[in-house]
């Protein structure tokens, strides 16, 4: 051998070969068949025995796929973007070997997929389907569900995300009885609350039998994800009485209509919540996506009734509960000592006077979220910081936290995420994150922070080193202009998600500046954005367009910019990306749904204020008598 | 030969350089080929054992390995690994992958195919090329066509960090 030189590849056994590339996924795989003939052969022959199949970042074709899904005994994970497929792959993707099947944007596919799944597919142990069906033309019957259901009895984990009220009448819940007994976790896409609660009713009924322990539906249920029309006390009362196992609950709704007192959740719901004392994760959610509405039935007495018996909990999430004073939401700190994620949005009445001990508590919160909670000022940031261990810090929509919070929050060592949307603050404030928060910080929000100018960008990022930021948004900043932008580039801050949506200053040149932004000066490689969002940006014109084609922004996948400018400008840069995702309706770039729960995001900074003013003047006068009712209820359940 | 000294015998490895291993039994008997070689020639373990594929400079962390794996925690074990795969560029971790897979060292093989998928993940067809030393036998024509067959796979290459 000689010393000094490295192996040739003849040196390289291919069984070897073929267990490094089986470890790999698969767009590195065809990547590796290019390299030489002996690796693209090898590349050819493991697909026959490839366990994990995983393209999500794009969209393939069936011409795509075909060639890459030959007979595959071994095939156990298969994980795609299906927005270009239809029941015509469906013979190509369900293999019996499958134990892990994840499709997203199957809304050309009918309900077929999921009977054929339930005749093929008799393995799997965890299953998510998202937008099944949903282009026109396409429908679900409830026999494809029958069939899914008695088909896959080893199911474990079942995530059907799409509205099942479509096809699932209240009347055929019990079709339900036919899934696993194994399956422990149920996530659904939009389902009618009635039909929740008929679906579990037998676990509950009187009809049930005196000695039988285990509940008849969905028995071993542990984790329950719902979005519904309302959440009310009857499914609430009947999720809590019928899954004994039960320790993760979230349930979501979104009101058409201002909900009645027999459709809506009260104080009594909540107390019926934990009945078996196994639940450790809380998620009640009320979102604003069609109507302004709040739970205005649940007050302090409910929270601590519920508090009463959750002292296990880790994770609470309330979202919508107006009526809640400093009272209720301070019982739950004190009362559940494994708290560490908590979460409240719209919490109207939340004042700083909830943290005012909170250091007394051996609490060591990780994950904080008070999302428009106006009452909420700098000195409950400065309480709140006792807990060092935060990662996660979302103060959106807080107008009145400000550059005197800042200090407090610069000293959290471990803070990977913070969120300040539409607060008060000044560059001044801004400084102070430079001096410890910034080098642990991957995701950094000041979107809406209207007083910010450009010299934020430069106070933060001039002359610092090893950042970690990777997600930046500076959208609705009235005062950001291309030399910000500049001083972004200049800094070579190697972020990957930037959004600029809605400024009016920002131009062609910070694209062209953005474009021209080395990470390293030896590479060469250009920007590292993954993501760009220009919606609405006052002065991007067709000059940007020329430098967002290739080679420049080579990895960018998504791009929002904004649908007026010339249709064929916007075309030709589709042709010369082909796999990138254009946004050009506003909509928010690659988000998380579950994180932009009351659809707040949607809403421009000049219609936030007016929303604001109408929850400040109007809710308090006119909705006592429906509180009176709650109150009446709850003193029956005292009784 | 006695048998109640196990503890205590030392086996000889010569390396493909020459180089001479002393090597307690236990130790010797994580690997894979020496194992081998003793089941099928029980009556050679005072002879030092040719190894002529592996340098010594690779043998002695193979030795290292099956003696941290050995005797330590799984903790300690772990750092240790952590320690080698940071300290090897990557002509050094092909070199050990091909080490081990020659003296048939199970769990090593496996961390260093592991390690090695790791390093080649999502980087481009050059850098690739490099790392195993291959010359590219594709015609330009033929190569420009695997390229547009295979284009989505390129979109999220990183960059190179080998040059």
């Amino acid at each position: 051998m000689a010393s000094g030189s490295v192996e040739s590849l003849d040196q390289l056994p291919t069984a070897l070969l073929a267990t490094i590339m089986t470890k790999l996924d698969i767009s590195s795989i065809c990547s590796l068949a290019v390299t030489c003939t002996t690796f693209n052969s090898c590349a050819s022959h493991i697909l026959s025995f490839l366990p994990n199949f995983h393209i999500l970042e794009i969209s393939p074709s069936m011409g795509l796929m075909k060639p890459l899904l030959p007979p595959n005994p071994h095939l156990k994970s298969l994980k795609l973007d299906c927005g270009q497929l239809n029941d015509s792959s469906i013979e190509l993707l369900l293999r019996p070997s499958l134990q892990e099947l994840c499709l997203h944007n199957c809304s050309d596919f009918s309900g077929k997929l999921l009977s054929e799944i339930g005749s093929r597919c008799k393995d799997i142990r965890s299953l998510y389907l998202g937008s099944v069906a949903e282009n026109r033309g396409r429908a679900i019957h409830i026999s494809d569900l029958e069939e899914l259901l008695s088909g896959c009895t080893q199911l474990e984990e079942l995530n059907l995300m799409f509205d099942l009220s479509l096809f699932l009448r209240h009347n055929f819940a019990r079709v339900w009885a036919l899934a696993s007994e194994k399956l422990t976790s149920l996530e659904i896409g939009y389902i009618s609350s009635v039909t929740v609660t008929e679906l579990l009713s037998p676990n509950v009924g009187p009809h049930q039998y005196p000695n039988q322990i285990q509940p008849s539906i969905l028995p071993s249920i542990q984790k329950l994800s719902l979005a519904v029309d309302y959440i009310t006390d009857t499914m609430v009362s009947t999720i809590s009485k019928g899954l004994a196992l039960l320790t993760h609950l979230e349930l979501r709704d979104a009101p058409l209509i201002e909900p009645r007192v027999t459709f809506d959740l009260t104080n009594t719901g909540l107390q019926q919540i934990n009945q078996h004392g196994r639940l450790k994760h809380l998620s009640l959610v009320r979102s604003q996506e069609f109507l302004n509405t709040y739970f205005k039935r649940v007050n302090d007495l409910g929270i601590l009734l519920m508090a009463d018996k959750c002292a296990n909990m880790e994770s609470i999430c309330l979202g919508g509960f107006c009526r809640v004073t400093d009272t209720g939401f301070k019982t739950l700190l004190h009362s559940c000592s494994s708290l560490y994620k908590l979460k409240v949005c719209h919490g109207s009445q939340l004042t700083d006077l909830v943290f005012h001990d909170i250091a007394a508590t051996s609490l060591s919160l990780t994950h904080v979220s008070f999302r428009w909670c106006n009452l909420l000022t700098n000195h409950a940031i400065r309480s709140l910081v006792c807990n060092t261990g935060l990662k996660v810090l979302d103060l959106r929509c807080c107008k009145n936290l400000g550059d005197e919070a800042l200090p407090a929050i610069s000293s959290l060592c471990e803070l990977k995420v913070l969120q300040l949307d539409n607060s008060d603050i000044t560059d001044v404030g801004i400084a102070y994150l430079r001096h410890g928060v910034i080098s642990s910080l991957i995701s950094l929000s000041v979107r809406g922070c209207k007083k910010l100018t450009d010299k934020c960008i430069s106070v933060l990022f001039d002359g610092s080193s090893k950042l970690e930021l990777q997600e930046l948004d500076l959208s609705n900043l009235p005062n950001l202009s291309d030399n910000g932008i500049l001083a972004l580039a200049r800094n070579q801050v190697p972020i990957s998600e930037l959004r600029m949506r809605q400024c009016p200053l920002i131009g062609d040149t910070s694209i062209m500046a953005l474009a021209s932004m080395q990470v390293d000066d030896d590479r060469g490689h250009g920007s590292s954005l993954r993501l760009l969002d220009l919606y609405n940006c006052g002065g991007i014109t067709q000059l940007s367009f020329r430098w967002l084609k290739k080679p420049y922004f080579p990895r960018l996948r998504w791009l929002g910019v904004v649908g007026s400018l010339n249709r064929d400008i916007v075309d030709a840069l589709a042709r010369n990306r082909p796999y990138l995702h254009v946004a050009c309706n506003g909509d928010e770039l690659g988000t998380d749904p579950w994180n932009n729960v009351d659809g707040s995001n949607v809403h421009d900074y000049e219609e936030w204020d007016e929303l604001e003013q109408w929850l400040q003047e109007g809710e308090w006068e006119s909705d006592d008598e429906e509180m009176e009712d709650g109150e009446d209820d709850a003193d029956v359940v005292m009784e | 030969m006695s048998t109640d000294s196990t503890q205590q015998k030392k086996i000889i490895l010569l390396a493909a350089d020459e180089q001479e291993f002393e090597v307690e039994e236990a130790v010797v008997m994580e690997i894979g080929v020496v194992k081998t070689y003793f089941e099928d020639n029980p009556d050679s373990c005072d002879e030092p054992i040719p190894l002529p594929n592996v340098k010594s400079e690779y043998l002695l962390k193979v030795i290292e390995y099956c003696k941290w794996h050995l005797d330590q925690e799984d903790e300690e074990a772990k750092e240790f690994d952590r320690e080698l795969f940071n300290t090897l560029d990557n002509e050094g971790m092909l070199q050990m992958l091909l080490a081990a897979n020659y003296l048939d060292v199970k769990d090593l093989l496996e961390m260093l195919t592991q390690a090695v998928a790791d390093r080649i993940a999502n980087k481009s067809v050059e850098y690739v090329r490099r790392f195993f030393g291959i010359e590219n036998d594709y015609t330009p024509e033929e190569e420009a066509e695997l390229r547009k067959q295979n284009e989505w796979a390129f979109e999220d290459v990183e960059p190179d960090d080998d040059i």
